[in-house]
């Protein structure tokens, strides 16, 4: 009885191709494992976080910028958002917003964006020590935020910016906490919002170095 | 053949190589790094931050607590492994940490632990037995934030509110006045005083009355100690406490613009005319007292004149700085652990372990958090 043997090409075929689909599970192992990926790639909750930044010296005078962003979006458009932020106004002045790098929709509703207009009362902020800061779409969700507006970079949704006062010292942290904070979509049910788990926070603080 | 095979091999290996080369590669630093069951950081990890100038933030839950290290990049010079977990336990008056690691990190890291609680404390401190540790700063609007700055671990210790901490001392000197009564402690009620709760020797509001008193003073907000008046103040110089007294005009610096140019050079660089310094006074003196002892032993220029109306002195100038020389808006403010009491110094009878703070305003006590005189 003869041995039945695989025709040699038949067998270099199956080898490249065993061997290539190996090399693509590696890939996406790789992958995984390199960016952490589970978030981007799955999804995940959003997470608005106001980013720390590097320690500041207490002789500072120079303004305070702190980066407010977010993860992703869900899949509804969200022509209102607003946030409440705690801050301690006895160390830190607040001084206002600047605009981030996270669109809206132009008026026509489509891609070509343009960034939304924030409205914040830094003089009521400061004295109640809580920033309020709302955007509504008055265009009945022509300029809305969606997910299609996000980069895959750092999405800033705006900025805020503060200044010591006199009063810091040297190990001061001044946290900066949020107290709320919603993406409001035309369906309620899709509405990101913190006090329903649907958008994550994460708070921030200015730390007072020498 | 045998070429492709070592080729897909090779790559395995260098990939698989890769991946498992430790959390160096791994770990994203613009997220939050959860710590692992043993709470170890390996040095490649504070290496990757030190290298990027990164904040990384780790975070760990014990028990009902939730925490967090932020660890600047900035910091960080010689690295290795630590072991960041910790263990906290509630206990009577606050909280106990059992940190993991035993030896010094090598570096400051930032302890921040999340309580389900509200502290009325704005300070808190954390003991090793009796000896002070660390300084605890308390934030937070709905839940408090324990925020510590930790440089040298100790094994274990207990993290009170400052509150907490007075109290003791309170009740220690209570348990002293039992073996030595005393009734100087007078601290009359008027009638306006009447809707207030009484706890230790002291009055404190409960935050009902919502109508001034006869010395045009605001209702005291809840909790804070009311105004005892002068001429009820009797001096025991038989007891003797200790409080914190310091006087600072930095808030001057950031406004030179607005300074009279002829006391400029009075404006130390840091602002700091007294430093923190501990003082004894007697029972039953007042902040007033208190402030003209310590500028005369210091040597340090006071001004201050009788105001009938607030029943109190009225501090003009300190230092040679007077209210109106940074602007119309600036003057002469005092704290007492952390409030701006709403009446005059010489209506604050001072109390063991009490920190006072002089501080110059240049902006109606706004820019030094007093939110009560705008």
């Amino acid at each position: 009885m003869s041995k039945r043997s695989m025709n040699p090409k038949t067998k270099k075929k199956l080898i490249i191709g065993i061997s290539a689909g190996v090399l693509v599970l590696l890939l996406i192992l790789f992958l995984l494992l390199f960016k952490g990926c589970s978030h981007s790639i799955f999804g995940g909750t959003p997470t608005l976080s106001i980013e720390t930044p590097q320690k500041i010296s207490k002789t500072d005078t120079q303004e305070i910028m702190l980066d407010v962003t977010i993860s992703s979006f869900g899949d509804a458009i969200y022509p209102a958002a607003s946030m409440s932020i705690s801050f301690d106004s006895s160390r830190l002045e607040f001084i206002g917003i600047e605009e981030g790098n996270v669109f809206i929709r132009n008026d026509e509703g489509e891609i070509p964006q343009k960034l939304p207009e924030w409205s914040c009362n830094p003089e009521q902020c400061n004295k109640s020590g809580k920033i309020n800061i709302m955007y509504l779409d008055t265009t009945g969700g022509k300029n809305a935020f969606s997910k299609e507006l996000l980069s895959t970079d750092e999405n800033v949704v705006l900025r805020l910016k503060f200044r010591l006062r006199g009063s810091v010292r040297s190990g001061d942290i001044c946290d900066l906490i949020f107290d709320d904070a919603v993406f409001a979509a035309s369906d309620e049910t899709e509405s990101l919002a913190m006090t329903t788990d649907t958008l994550k926070v994460r708070n921030g603080k200015i730390v007072v170095g020498d | 053949m045998k070429r492709i095979i070592s080729l897909v091999l090779t790559l395995i290996l260098l990939l698989s190589f890769t991946a498992c080369s430790g959390n160096f590669a791994q770990v994203d630093l613009k997220e939050p790094i959860a710590l692992t069951e043993d709470g170890i950081i390996e040095k490649s990890v504070f290496d990757k931050i030190k290298n990027e100038n990164a904040i990384a933030t780790f975070t760990g839950e014990s028990g009902d607590f939730k925490y967090e290290w932020t660890v600047f990049g900035s910091d960080l010079v010689d690295t290795r492994d630590v072991n960041l977990s910790l263990a906290l336990e509630k206990t009577d008056k606050g909280i106990k940490i059992k940190f993991s690691e035993a030896e010094d990190f090598g570096f400051p890291a930032l302890l921040s632990i999340h309580l389900n609680e509200k502290w009325t404390a704005n300070s808190a401190t954390a003991f090793d037995e009796e000896t002070a540790v660390y300084s605890v700063s308390v934030t937070g609007s709905k839940t408090s934030i324990l925020n510590i700055s930790v440089n040298k671990i100790v094994a274990e210790c207990e993290i009170l509110p400052d509150d907490t901490k007075q109290e003791e001392n309170t009740s220690s000197t209570e348990s002293n006045k039992d073996t030595t009564p005393s009734n100087n402690q007078t601290n009359k009620t008027d009638d306006y005083l009447s809707d207030v709760k009484e706890s230790d020797d002291r009055i404190y509001s409960d935050g009902k009355n919502k109508e001034k008193d006869k010395y045009e003073t605001d209702p005291v907000p809840e909790g804070k100690p009311m105004p005892v008046e002068p001429e009820d103040q009797e001096v025991n110089k038989k007891k003797s406490y200790t409080c914190t007294f310091s006087i600072e005009c930095s808030t001057i610096l950031n406004n030179l613009k607005d300074l009279d140019p002829d006391k400029r050079e009075l404006v130390p660089s840091n602002g700091v005319i007294l430093a923190p310094t501990k003082v004894t006074f007697y029972e039953g003196e007042s902040v007033f007292d208190v402030l003209q002892r310590v500028c005369k032993e210091k040597g340090i220029h006071l001004e201050s004149s009788w105001t009938p109306i607030y029943n109190s002195a009225y501090i003009e100038g300190i230092h040679n700085l007077y209210e109106f020389d940074c602007g119309e808006l600036s003057g002469w403010t005092y704290c007492v652990d952390g409030w701006y009491p709403n009446y005059g110094c010489s209506r604050y009878q001072l109390k063991d372990g009490e920190k006072v703070e002089w501080r110059y305003t240049c902006d109606l006590g706004k820019d030094v958090g007093c939110d009560w005189m705008g």
